[in-house]
């Protein structure tokens, strides 16, 4: 198959197919036979191999977003050797431009929320539509809870209930959930 | 507090060292009801746990800004994702949604980068983390087993 990719330049540098061989030379023979003796020696289908993973007990297209995932994996694994090779180089090229200027400068934002609604809503308003949207409920409490731990919290109201983290269940070791106290160190 | 003024947002950009390169990234990443007239887009997000080597895979499903002492403050509600094993046959990574009452609060400085995230099939139940988009997703998750 992949030698087809070679069709178009071939021709253009031999000129027509009709006065030299397309087959492929001996030269290229080994290579073949090297894939050969890992085969199973049999005439290839996809049907057989598909058999033949089912008798082991895989899902044919498990093992097909396997290989995906694998030649994905290498692609991605090429495209890192190539930076790493080729580090000094673009650093050289980099150093000169505005962008690394721009970079080296630690004024940049982290994060910034876009798309604002056009208008403010309250609390109780937002409540309404997440709910809707979502199915959220207890949302008042749990942000007043929040707004708390984090001593954001700018007036009383009848929530003051101490915090209570939701989660804290789901994970394995119960210190550990998403990060929720003022992450000053990011 | 049920009046307090706050504005709700539907998209946000993150920017974060990529580990590839060392520069910087930057993604967008949406939450909205109605993404282009064609239905709900709420996009899936990194986020930093508590422990500095612990992160989470989390929908954001609302985003939203409050002011407090004339400072003003990103929220974001996460939906997270129970992380499971790696499958043992495909090697990706996989995720189980929860239900949605176990939302989460959090500020949005500790959302790390967007993720892509495929949804369940009918063979399959359980969501895919897509680790290979890029160098710096690859790298980051290579631990995760």
């Amino acid at each position: 198959m992949h030698s087809l990719a070679h069709l178009v330049d071939g021709i253009k540098r031999r000129g027509p197919t009709l006065n030299y061989s397309t087959d492929r030379g001996e030269a290229l023979h080994p290579q073949n036979k090297k894939y050969w003796g890992r085969s199973n020696r049999q005439e290839s289908s996809s049907k057989q191999v598909s058999y033949a993973f089912c008798c082991l007990g895989f899902d044919f297209t498990l093992i097909l977003i396997k290989m995906l995932h694998m030649a994905t994996e290498s692609e991605v694994i090429q495209k890192l050797r190539y930076q790493v090779d080729n580090y000094d180089e673009q650093q050289g090229l980099l150093q000169g431009s505005e962008e690394f200027s721009k970079m080296a400068s630690d004024s940049y934002q982290h994060i910034l929320l876009c798309s604002p609604n056009t208008n403010q809503t309250t609390i109780s308003a937002y409540n309404v539509s997440i709910h809707r949207e979502h199915g959220i409920t207890g949302f008042i409490e749990s942000l007043s809870s929040f707004l708390k731990r984090n001593n954001l919290e700018s007036d009383l109201h009848p929530y003051n209930v101490g915090l209570s983290l939701r989660c804290s269940h789901l994970y394995a070791d119960k210190t550990d959930h998403p990060l929720s106290l003022m992450p000053s160190h990011l | 507090m049920l009046t307090r003024q706050i504005i709700p947002y539907h998209s946000c950009r993150v920017t974060y060292d990529c580990q590839e390169t060392g520069s910087k990234q930057t993604d967008l990443f949406r939450s909205t009801h109605s993404w282009r007239k064609e239905g709900p887009r709420y996009d899936s997000v990194l986020v930093q746990g508590q422990q500095r080597s612990s992160v989470f895979f989390a929908r954001v499903l609302g985003l939203f800004s409050l002011s407090h002492h004339d400072k003003t403050y990103g929220l974001a509600i996460l939906q997270p994702f129970i992380r499971k094993h790696r499958n043992k046959v495909t090697g990706y990574i996989e995720l189980e949604e929860v239900s949605v009452e176990w939302y989460e609060l959090c500020f949005i400085e500790s959302i790390i980068r967007a993720v892509h995230i495929l949804p369940p099939t009918p063979k399959n139940h359980r969501f895919i983390v897509q680790d290979l988009v890029d160098g710096d997703a690859y790298l980051r998750f290579i631990g995760i087993n």
